[in-house]
């Protein structure tokens, strides 16, 4: 009898890859990540490998390192493997030829991504495997959770007996983050897939003293072809070892596997040749025609290379006379992406020597970016397969209107075997626990049941409120849909958050008759009519039970705060009827007991009490039989005015359209305006600040704090306020700085304001008479969100003070600066984005922003919206991303760009100075542009530069018109994280900081990889407990700005503006100011520290004040006036370090796994607080350097 | 042999050495080498309410951590699991068993808990 697991397709592959490996060396990426986690956690947990050894596991610094590691580990004679995909994937193909050329046997299981083109996206197609093609690895495709198991273990066997390298993928998202129920490989059938003879041969050839031997040579046009063709034999006889392993395996565990698997009708006329998780789906599909006498039939084809052509030809059917080759990636500009390309290549051969008559063999892309795959599209193919004159090439999936390749498909096509599955919906927040809840629920029905079961989850973009669609599916028989819960088949469909109601089609996926379940606060007999009329029509026209809960009560009833995952989960089994309900219950109750069981007996009988008092509460309601038209619309709509592109692009996405988007909408190159975040309005926050303009010292702190620019001021003249909605709050300025009249605002965007309550605590005035109010303070959003949206409407008209006026050196002046970022979807509370919403204030209109992926470029700029926007003049941040790795070099071309077009600018200038009159002509070359003043000075300049040169007729004078706008200074910022900084982009970053360019670098510093989940990175500190270092990271920080400073020549300062503000806001200034390189490394608190982001600015003073974050400057300038350049701006530590390491949980947390090693890395990480600030003492009281002066 | 027995709180002792509340009785194992050394009963750290409520405030706290999802990461920390309520927890639970030698425990409610 199998056990079965209920696991999702990283952790399946993980788990084989575990067992045959010695050496893991990794980097995380999305979406492979969670590979190498559970390696990581494995190993902490002293589980052995297949020979009784714990894997060594390294993280490295980039993928490329990760490939170096592992070459180095293989030709050392250790097993090893890796994980990855997309960039990284990329990263790793100049070792993957290495690797192939000298037959060295390996495993790189990879989850498929799309790799960045015109965008980046985290979503699987096949286009990183497929760039490796040529690389000399075997590419081994799963086409599900069982398989992504299953392959794992048959590659490593391959590998092992035919050492050419096997790169094992599956689809990226789809497959690698289903969670399915799969028959487990047991340890013993990986004892007996692997044969230690081979392991044996592996290490008989690996480099040794004992035995020397050179590898790794350099040859000549003598003998390098002769090398290359050498190895043939090996390429020629891998197909074999790959089945015959796939033999292996199937006498072991009944699941047989072909290289080239048939599945259809014997006499099929139209086959689809299909690779991945789409096999699923077109299986399913399959089945369902040939039920209606359809001679169709699908051929998986598993192993791409070496091609196996033979087995290609055994397994398609000669019956066949229309193949459709579908291709998960596209290869722009060739005749045909790649299984397409080799497929007809085969079957042309084929026929060319008479062995079968050649089909017509067509070629379709699908599925980029995990775009979805239904069995409506399949029929489609088949359908044009059918056709008089099939398309030779074709898209499926989209709505081509460009070059009009796409298949229409329909939408409504349902197969049998969906019909015959439950699903079930549920919509829920990213961090409300309804992803981990559903994961629970599928482990119960799984375990508990016979009953096959299927999630898989849908994240949107944000990192704050952000929206979870958990697709769940159950059923008798395997379950091959690889594709969303189609529209009107769910039974079951629930929504966490009442918000939701008024923004999202929550009801498309219910099918008639259904269950919608509602998490609301209001009583039962208000229900009805709070819902949006839409809904109500949905809910009636549908027929559906309408459940109710009202699972924050609940919870607080319950003593659980607001968590409500065990809630819901509780109300699915009670009324879903999935597993007899008592049996449901007692097995939530043990799922209950074994996550707090060791852990918390409070936390347990916590929730015990919830799941009780959920049956309590929980109850259908009484549908009114008629429509009527009592309570609110849906949420209203956007304002009508708003520009072309938001309307028929942005605000679609918003919706949750996009999917409907045709071709056409998209732009061709990846370029987007900017500002459109504003239109989003998420509404996400509970409570809103509300400004007490009696207390307020107008000192512009809770301003400079907010991470999302939801809290504003603005100063302006008295006239202005006299159009004012009534409780539009402003108060005369308290600066004389300003003219007599002027009043200032504080005002909040209620709509987009996240609720993180930083700026209360950053707030440093109290009511004397009653010391919990200060100047700003939380307060529901509900009573307030109207009015506050037309104040928020209204201060937004205000004109911008004007700028030269504003004391931008202080913060009361700079908080006065309209913000050019805003309303990001960062997380609450983000220590990142205060951050770059300053340089914004500060300089956003001359912005040139190369951005390297991580947390800031994906609330930077993932679709669909940007927090980046212009001033009232059109100007702003123009922002691009290009890699991971390369942001510096990136960064220094724009400044590269921008000095040649300046140069070459200023030379046209002095060629038409006698047109242009030798004033002006002198004044635009020798501008002095290093405030902001001269850059506005300049503008004017270039406008009037600009009129003189329309009516020129000098022949350069067009040429000096289109460069003319480089005359204007750009401020380069390079912008990243410290996994960039530090780790992946570091080579990059020295090599800019070593050069003597004008660019600013800055470098928000979480201490972590915070984008990819919380992974070690070379800024983590000692002591810290994160992925990788899960005994607690026993090596110091680098010390990035000790590195920076030594080079003499760059400005580099540490900051933290939950600290020190000022400190903050006068660094950013002076690093702009400064002519050469300059390095801001700002500490960003961040949710993976474990500390709740309402104390952002706490944390940041402590980690000051302890000594953990040092506040250094390095100034250059000061060395050539003959001050030492080196200065320390923080006291010495008057806190010990233990204080702050034991406020955050990714330190305190050590002491309960490792007690003895908390201590020792506790009492390290003292001495190396300590050490540090007596360097930078030493370094702050040293004379400036002769080599300086 | 010597009779070293005697009464401490209500508890009759096999000998008086009874090793005080310190780094020695921190750790189960250690505690095991006591007991076998011959200490006739340990002194144990006190527990306090407040201590164990705000481990109960970390365990919430790595729960709620395992809960954030997103599309790129699942929780910012390492597996919870593997914190599992730690060693000092665990080593408190099973000497809370041996609790006939706690004299903090008198000798009134039952010997072994």
């Amino acid at each position: 009898m199998p056990r079965y697991l209920n696991l999702d397709g990283n952790e399946a592959a993980a788990r084989m890859a575990y067992l045959g490996a010695e050496v893991i060396a990794i980097y995380p990426i999305t979406p492979s990540s969670s590979m190498g986690e559970w390696a990581d956690e494995w190993a902490a947990q002293g589980k052995p490998n297949l020979w009784g050894a714990v894997p060594r596991i390294i993280e490295m610094q980039s993928e490329a390192g990760a490939a170096g590691a592992l070459h180095g580990a293989l030709t050392a004679g250790a097993l090893g493997t890796s994980f990855t995909a997309s960039q990284g994937l990329l990263l790793f193909i100049p070792n993957l030829y290495k690797m192939a050329g000298e037959l060295t046997p390996f495993v790189l299981h990879v989850a498929a991504r799309a790799v960045a083109t015109h965008a980046l996206s985290i979503f699987g197609d096949h286009s990183d495997v497929m760039a490796c093609r040529a690389t000399g690895c075997a590419l081994l495709a799963s086409n599900s959770v069982q398989e992504s198991q299953d392959m794992a273990l048959i590659a490593q066997a391959a590998t092992l007996a035919g050492r050419i390298p096997v790169i094992h993928f599956f689809d990226g998202f789809r497959t690698s983050h289903e969670v399915a129920k799969i028959e487990a490989v047991e340890e013993g059938t990986v004892r007996a897939m692997i044969d230690d003879r081979l392991v044996a041969a592996h290490r008989s050839r690996a480099l040794s003293p004992e035995h020397p031997v050179l590898r790794g040579t350099a040859q000549n046009p003598d003998v390098f072809f002769q090398g290359r063709e050498r190895a043939n034999p090996f390429h020629d006889a891998f197909a074999g070892h790959v089945q015959a392993a796939m033999d292996r395996f199937g006498e072991l565990t009944g699941r047989h596997y072909r290289l080239a698997d048939y599945v259809g009708a014997p006499d099929a006329e139209r086959v689809i040749v299909v690779m991945g998780s789409a096999a699923g789906t077109v299986e399913e599909t399959v089945a369902h025609l040939l039920g209606r006498g359809e001679k169709v039939g699908l051929l998986k084809l598993r192993l791409f290379r070496p091609w196996p052509r033979e087995a290609l030809l055994r397994a398609l059917p000669a019956s066949a006379r229309g193949v459709a080759v579908l291709d998960r990636c596209k290869e722009p500009g060739a005749d045909g992406e790649p299984l397409y390309k080799d497929v007809l290549a085969t079957l042309a051969e084929a026929a060319a020597d008479g062995l079968r008559p050649m089909p017509r063999v067509i070629g379709g892309r699908f599925g980029l970016a995990s775009k979805e795959f239904t069995p409506g599209m399949v029929k489609a193919v088949f359908d044009e397969l059918a056709a008089q004159a099939p398309r030779r090439r074709f898209t499926v999936g989209i709505h081509d209107d460009v070059t009009h390749l796409s298949l229409a498909w329909d939408g409504h096509f349902r197969t049998d075997a969906s019909r015959r599955l439950q699903h079930a919906v549920f919509w829920g927040l990213g961090a409300d626990g309804t992803v981990s809840a559903n994961k629970n629920s599928i482990k119960i029905v799984g375990e508990a049941t016979d009953l096959q079961a299927q999630g898989y989850f849908v994240y949107d973009s944000k990192k704050s409120g952000a929206v979870t669609v958990s697709h769940l599916r159950f059923g008798p028989d395997p379950i091959r849909s690889a594709y969303l819960v189609e529209e009107g088949m769910a039974g079951f469909v629930a929504c966490h958050q009442t918000v939701f109601t008024e923004r999202y089609d929550l009801l498309a996926h219910a099918a008639p008759g259904g269950v919608f379940l509602l998490n609301t606060p209001q009583p039962a007999g208000d229900v009805w009519t709070s819902l949006p009329a839409g809904m109500r029509a949905g809910i009636l026209s549908r027929g559906l039970r309408l459940w109710v809960i009202d699972a924050y009560a609940v919870a607080a009833k319950a003593g659980m705060g607001r968590r409500i995952n065990t809630i819901m989960q509780t109300c699915f089994f009670a009324i879903s009827g999935i597993l007899p309900r008592d049996a449901a219950l007692a097995a939530i109750k043990q799922a209950v007991d074994k996550t707090y069981g060791k852990k918390s007996k409070r936390l347990a009988d916590l929730n015990h009490k919830a799941i009780d008092l959920t049956l309590a509460g929980l109850r259908e309601l009484e549908i009114p039989g008629l429509l009527d038209d009592a309570g609110p619309a849906a949420a209203a709509a956007v304002e009508a005015a708003v520009p072309d592109f938001v309307r028929d692009f942005t605000l679609p996405v918003f919706r949750g359209e996009g999917d409907r988007l045709p071709v056409s909408a998209m732009p061709p190159d990846g370029s987007f305006m900017t500002g459109t975040a504003r239109y989003e309005k998420r509404n996400i926050a509970l409570e809103i600040p509300v400004w007490e303009a009696d207390l307020c010292t107008q000192c512009g702190k809770c301003v400079f704090v907010c991470p999302h620019a939801a809290i504003r001021a603005r100063a302006f003249d008295i006239a202005a306020a006299g159009a004012a909605p009534p409780t539009f709050k402003h108060v005369a300025a308290k600066s004389k700085d300003y003219p007599d009249g002027t009043r200032i605002s504080y005002q909040v965007a209620p709509e987009d304001c996240t609720g993180c309550g930083d700026c209360v605590e950053a707030c440093p005035i109290h009511d004397k008479s009653n010391l919990s109010r200060r100047a700003v303070n939380m307060a529901p959003v509900g009573p307030l969100r109207d009015a506050e949206r037309d104040n928020f409407a209204f201060f937004l008209q205000l004109p911008e003070f004007d700028r030269g006026q504003l004391k931008q050196a202080t913060l009361p002046g700079a908080m006065l600066l309209d913000p050019l970022f805003e309303f990001s979807g960062a997380c609450a509370g983000c220590g990142e984005t205060p951050y770059i919403r300053l340089a914004t204030q500060l300089f956003g209109d001359r912005m040139l922003v190369a951005n390297a992926t991580g947390c800031s470029s994906i609330y930077g700029a993932n679709l669909p919206s940007t927090p980046y926007t212009v001033n009232g003049a059109g100007r702003g941040p123009a922002w691009s991303n290009s890699l991971f790795e390369d942001n510096a070099e990136f960064g220094l071309g724009m400044r590269l760009a921008s000095d040649q077009l300046m140069a070459q600018a200023c030379g046209l200038v002095r060629e038409l100075a006698g047109e242009l009159g030798s004033d002006l002509a002198q004044a635009l070359v020798a501008a002095d542009q290093r405030q902001e003043t001269g850059v506005r000075a300049q503008r004017e300049r270039v406008a009037l530069l600009r009129d003189l040169l329309a009516i020129s007729e000098h022949p350069r004078a067009a040429e000096l018109e289109a460069v003319a706008e480089w005359l204007i200074r750009r401020s380069v910022w390079i912008i990243g994280g410290d996994g960039w900084a530090y780790d992946i982009g570091y080579g990059g970053l020295d090599h800019v900081l070593a050069l003597d360019h004008d660019v600013n670098i800055l470098v928000l510093d979480t201490e972590v990889y915070s984008n990819t989940g919380g992974q070690t990175s070379k800024a983590t500190p000692l002591g810290a407990v994160a992925k990788f270092s899960a005994g607690g990271k026993a090596t110091a920080k680098k010390d990035l700005a000790r590195l920076a400073a030594d080079y003499g020549h760059v400005y580099v300062a540490t900051v933290a503006y939950g600290a020190k503000d000022v400190h903050t806001l006068k660094v950013f200034h002076e690093a702009e100011a400064h002519p050469g390189p300059s390095l801001i490394i700002a500490y960003s608190p961040c949710i993976a520290h474990g500390v709740d982001m309402l104390y952002n600015q706490r944390q940041q003073e402590l980690a000051v004040k302890t000594g953990h974050w040092p506040l250094v400057r390095h100034d250059p300038r000061q060395a050539a006036l003959g001050a030492p350049p080196f200065r320390l701006d923080s006291a010495p530590p008057s806190l010990p370090i233990r204080q702050f390491m034991d406020s955050e949980t990714r330190f305190a947390m050590l002491a309960r796994s490792h007690p003895e090693a908390a201590a020792r890395l506790a009492t390290a990480a003292q001495d190396e607080a300590d050490r540090r600030f007596r360097d930078y003492q030493a370094r702050a009281a040293a004379p400036a350097s002769p080599k300086q002066e | 042999m010597i009779d070293l027995s005697t009464d401490y709180l209500g508890l009759r002792l096999k000998n008086p050495l009874v090793p005080s509340s310190s780094p020695l009785c921190k750790d189960l194992d250690t505690l095991l080498r006591l007991e076998e050394a011959g200490a006739s009963a340990v002194v144990l750290h006190s527990l306090y309410e407040e201590e164990l409520i705000a481990e109960d405030a970390m365990t919430e706290r790595f729960l709620l951590h395992s809960d954030v999802h997103d599309g790129e990461s699942a929780g910012f920390l390492p597996d919870h699991g593997i914190y599992n309520g730690g060693r000092i927890r665990s080593s408190r639970a099973d000497v809370v068993r041996l609790s006939p030698w706690s004299p903090s425990l008198g000798g009134t409610i039952p010997r072994r808990l």
